[in-house]
C-alpha cells in the first residue's frame, strides 16, 4: 500500500514537472529550408489554400487608415465576429493575400510588411481541414510558433501590437480544402 | 508503512494525519507511535515533501481564464482518455485479461482525472491550448520566443473563432505607415530562391528573399 501511495505521489509529481517545466521549455520547432527549385513548368502541390488578413482595430473612426477592402464571401461578417472577441469598435482590412498552402515548400501569408505569416503544412486532417505549422512575424521577428488544425469555415484570430490608439490583428481561415485532383509531388 | 486502519480501509492513518483529519485522540496515538517508529517518521516525512512540491506547482487557489473554455479542455480530454481506456480494455479482452488487469486499479482513474486536471492546467499556465470541437480549428501548441509574450489561446463561441491573444508585445510606433496589399497567390520562384506573390490583375506585386541571416525580407518591385 505505502508503495503504491508513495508511487502514485511521485507519478503526479513527475506529472506536474511535465506540464510546468518540459512543455514551458519545449524546444522552438525547427524553422523549414526555404523553397528549393522546382521543375519550370511543375505546379507545386498544394493542401488546401488559406485567406490571411491584416486588420487595424480601434475605437476612434477618425484614425481608421481608409483603405477599401473586403473579406471573402464566406467571412462577410468578419467584422460582427471580431467585435464579439476583440473590445474595439471599428474593424479595417488593411491588406489580405490569399494563398496556395504548398506541400513541399514553405508558404507565406503576406497581407503587409509589417506583420505576416509563415505556414508549413503538416498534411491534410482526415476529418477536414489541414494541419499547419505556422509563425507569425513582425518585420525580422518571429513573436509566435504554434501548431495548429485550421478547419474550414473556422476563422483563428491572432491578436497583435498596439498601433495607433488601436491594435493590428491577423486573420487566417482556411479558404479552399486540398483537392483530389491537381499537381501532386 | 503502517497497516490500513481498520475503520477506514481506503485511507491510511498517515495520509488522514497528513490531511488533518484524524480525530484528537487517534492523532494523538498516530504522533505517539509517529515518535517511535524511525521508518514511518522517515516515509511521513517524504510524504510531507512530496505533498509540499505538488502545493508549489499547482496552488490550491488558481486564476484560470476563460473558464468555460477550459473546462470544456477538460470534457474534451476526459472523453478521449475515456475512448482510449475503452480501446484498451477491447483490445486487452482479444489479448486475455490477466496482464491488463492492472488498469482496473482504483487510483488509475485518479490518476488519469489529475493527468486530465493537470494537463488541461498545463494547457492555460503555459498557454498552450487544443480542441473544443471537431468543428473548430484547433491551437495544439505555442511558443513565444519572447519570454515577456504570453499567448493564450481559447475558442469564441459567439464569434465561431479560434483565439491566439499575445500580450506583451512592443507596440507598433504611431508614425509607422503599415503598408497593406491584396494579393492572390504567391509561388516559389526557384531561380533566385525567392517568393513571388501576385495581386488580382496578376502582376507581381511582392517579392520575399532571405537575408544572410535568413530573415525573411520583403520587396515591391513595382514601387
Amino acid at each position: 500500500m505505502k508503495t503504491r501511495r508513495v508511487s502514485m505521489v511521485c507519478g503526479l509529481v513527475g506529472l506536474v514537472w511535465l506540464c510546468g517545466e518540459g512543455l514551458a521549455q519545449q524546444p522552438a520547432p525547427p524553422v523549414s529550408e526555404p523553397a528549393q527549385a522546382v521543375g519550370k513548368d511543375a505546379k507545386p502541390a498544394t493542401d488546401g489554400k488559406v485567406w490571411g488578413a491584416l486588420v487595424y482595430a480601434t475605437d476612434a473612426a477618425d484614425k481608421l487608415t481608409g483603405v477599401k477592402s473586403e473579406p471573402p464571401v464566406h467571412l462577410k461578417n468578419l467584422e460582427e465576429k471580431l467585435g464579439k472577441v476583440f473590445p474595439w469598435s471599428h474593424y479595417e482590412i488593411v491588406g489580405q493575400h490569399t494563398q496556395d498552402v504548398l506541400r513541399e515548400y514553405e508558404s507565406w501569408v503576406v497581407p503587409s510588411t509589417d506583420l505576416f505569416l509563415k505556414v508549413d503544412s503538416k498534411g491534410p486532417d482526415a476529418g477536414g481541414g489541414v494541419h499547419l505549422h505556422i509563425q507569425f512575424w513582425r518585420q525580422e521577428q518571429v513573436l509566435l510558433k504554434t501548431d495548429a488544425l485550421l478547419r474550414p469555415k473556422s476563422p483563428l484570430f491572432i491578436s497583435g501590437p498596439k498601433w495607433r490608439d488601436g491594435q493590428l490583428l491577423f486573420v487566417l481561415v482556411l479558404a479552399e480544402e486540398a483537392k483530389a485532383t491537381g499537381a501532386q509531388p | 508503512m503502517n497497516k490500513p486502519n481498520e475503520n477506514n480501509q481506503a485511507v491510511p492513518d498517515w495520509m488522514r494525519w497528513l490531511d488533518g483529519e484524524l480525530p484528537a485522540e487517534e492523532r494523538a496515538a498516530f504522533e505517539q507511535k509517529l515518535e517511535n517508529d524511525a521508518a514511518l517518521k522517515e516515509d511521513v516525512a517524504l510524504a510531507q515533501q512530496l505533498s509540499r512540491l505538488l502545493k508549489e506547482e499547482l496552488p490550491a487557489e488558481m486564476a484560470i481564464p476563460h473558464a468555460d473554455f477550459f473546462n470544456s479542455q477538460i470534457q474534451v480530454r476526459l472523453a478521449r482518455e475515456e475512448a482510449e481506456e475503452k480501446r484498451v480494455a477491447a483490445a486487452a479482452g482479444a489479448l486475455g485479461a490477466g496482464w491488463m488487469s492492472w488498469l482496473k486499479m482504483p487510483w488509475l482513474v485518479g490518476a488519469a482525472a489529475a493527468l486530465a486536471l493537470a494537463l488541461g492546467a498545463g494547457v492555460w499556465m503555459r498557454s498552450d491550448s487544443a480542441a473544443v470541437s471537431l468543428a473548430d480549428t484547433q491551437v495544439m501548441s505555442t511558443y513565444a520566443p519572447n519570454p515577456k509574450v504570453v499567448v493564450s489561446a481559447f475558442h469564441s463561441a459567439e464569434a465561431e473563432a479560434t483565439v491566439l491573444l499575445l500580450e506583451g508585445l512592443d507596440e507598433l510606433p504611431a508614425d509607422r505607415k503599415v503598408v497593406g496589399w491584396h494579393l492572390h497567390s504567391g509561388e516559389p520562384d526557384p531561380a533566385f530562391g525567392a517568393m513571388r506573390f501576385r495581386g488580382l490583375s496578376g502582376q507581381v506585386e511582392v517579392v520575399m528573399t532571405r537575408d544572410a541571416q535568413n530573415q525573411p525580407r520583403l520587396f515591391t518591385p513595382r514601387s
